[in-house]
């Protein structure tokens, strides 16, 4: 499946940059193409020509961003939403979100799970029939020791092919 | 605190804030901050996602002058239409760089602490939502603003939501605060 992963965080060599590695080499070399928001910039680019024709392109799309205020970062739901604008999702299968958060599953919960939802209810109602949305996620980012995070990075090739299948 | 984001094509939001700002004038001082007019940036930037946990983390002095206005807030109105599920780019992207630690909360050991003592109510007023696609997605602004913000405020704060309201019902809700 052509899968277009969209990062976008602020810190080009932060962890949220081995995810999106991990996700690139996931998939089949031919298969993916990457949008990069920030692409080491101190603020990101906006939605522009290059956008289009990558969600033309893509039958999947994987965002990957560290989740701020129990949502997406601002640029990456201005992204989401200037595609939507433009009717670009209804040729797309799949979106998969695989979000870091520095707090915990229940913290998230309670404050809200925005992105969650609009990943898997929202989203796919917009894009092609018979579309989902899956939502894979890494809690307490913040206070999980190096072997956690390494565990997640590993489980991710197995997680997102049954996302993408 | 009144803050607006007008980006709608119609510029509904001008006349709600308009409207709010005389009801609450004769409870409170209101300072407005009208996002698209002082042109805030609508991401946080490298250098402010850097700096977000090392004690100082405001790198622009004009949000520097609205952590003040937040720190010492009683009541916040938001005025902002609903494009999807969530606020505007400029709203969200100003919450996340203005209710940053140490001004809206505090790490205390990775967890979250309110640190907006000073605040009483939190209202919300969008314009253009369309309930069908909410049913969906989920009123993502909504619970930014009023479950998200809790977080940060005082267990008794008050909320209220006002979805494309007319002048008569944000006159009326308002001036309860």
């Amino acid at each position: 499946m052509r899968t277009l992963v969209v990062f976008c965080n602020p810190v080009p060599d932060s962890f949220g940059a081995c995810v999106r590695d991990e996700i690139i080499s996931s998939i089949s070399p031919h298969e993916a193409r990457l949008v990069d928001l920030y692409g080491g910039r101190d603020l990101p680019r906006p939605f522009g020509q290059h956008d289009v024709g990558a969600l033309q392109w893509a039958e999947a799309v994987v965002l990957t961003y560290p989740t701020f205020w129990s949502s997406f970062p601002a640029p990456l739901m201005a992204w989401v939403e200037d595609g939507l604008d433009r009717e670009l999702w209804r040729g797309i299968h799949r979106v998969v979100a695989v979000a870091t958060h520095g707090s915990s599953r229940l913290v998230n919960m309670l404050s809200g799970g925005i992105d969650r939802r609009i990943v898997r209810r929202g989203l796919p109602r917009l894009m092609a029939p018979g579309a989902y949305g899956r939502f894979i996620a890494l809690y307490s980012m913040d206070t999980i020791d190096d072997d956690q995070r390494r565990k997640f990075l590993a489980s991710l090739p197995l997680t997102l092919g049954g996302a993408l299948d | 605190m009144l803050v607006v984001a007008p980006t709608s094509p119609d510029g509904r939001e001008l006349q709600h804030a308009q409207a709010a700002r005389l009801a609450l004038r004769p409870n409170f001082i209101v300072e407005t901050i009208d996002l698209v007019a002082e042109n805030v940036t609508p991401a946080m930037s490298r250098t402010e996602r850097l700096r977000y946990q090392s004690g100082d983390p405001v790198v622009d002095p004009a949000i520097g002058v609205h952590t003040e206005l937040v720190a010492r807030a009683d009541a916040m109105v938001f005025v902002f239409p609903t494009r999807w599920w969530t606020p505007p780019p400029v709203l969200k992207a100003w919450i996340e760089r203005v209710f940053v630690p140490d001004v809206a909360f505090v790490l205390d050991d990775h967890r979250v602490r309110p640190n907006l003592r000073q605040l009483r109510a939190v209202v919300g007023i969008t314009t253009h939502a369309h309930p069908e696609v909410i049913g969906h997605g989920g009123d993502g602004a909504r619970r930014m603003l009023l479950r998200t913000m809790r977080l940060n405020a005082p267990r008794r704060v008050r909320t209220d939501w006002l979805v494309d309201p007319d002048d008569a019902v944000i006159s009326k809700r308002l001036s309860r605060l």
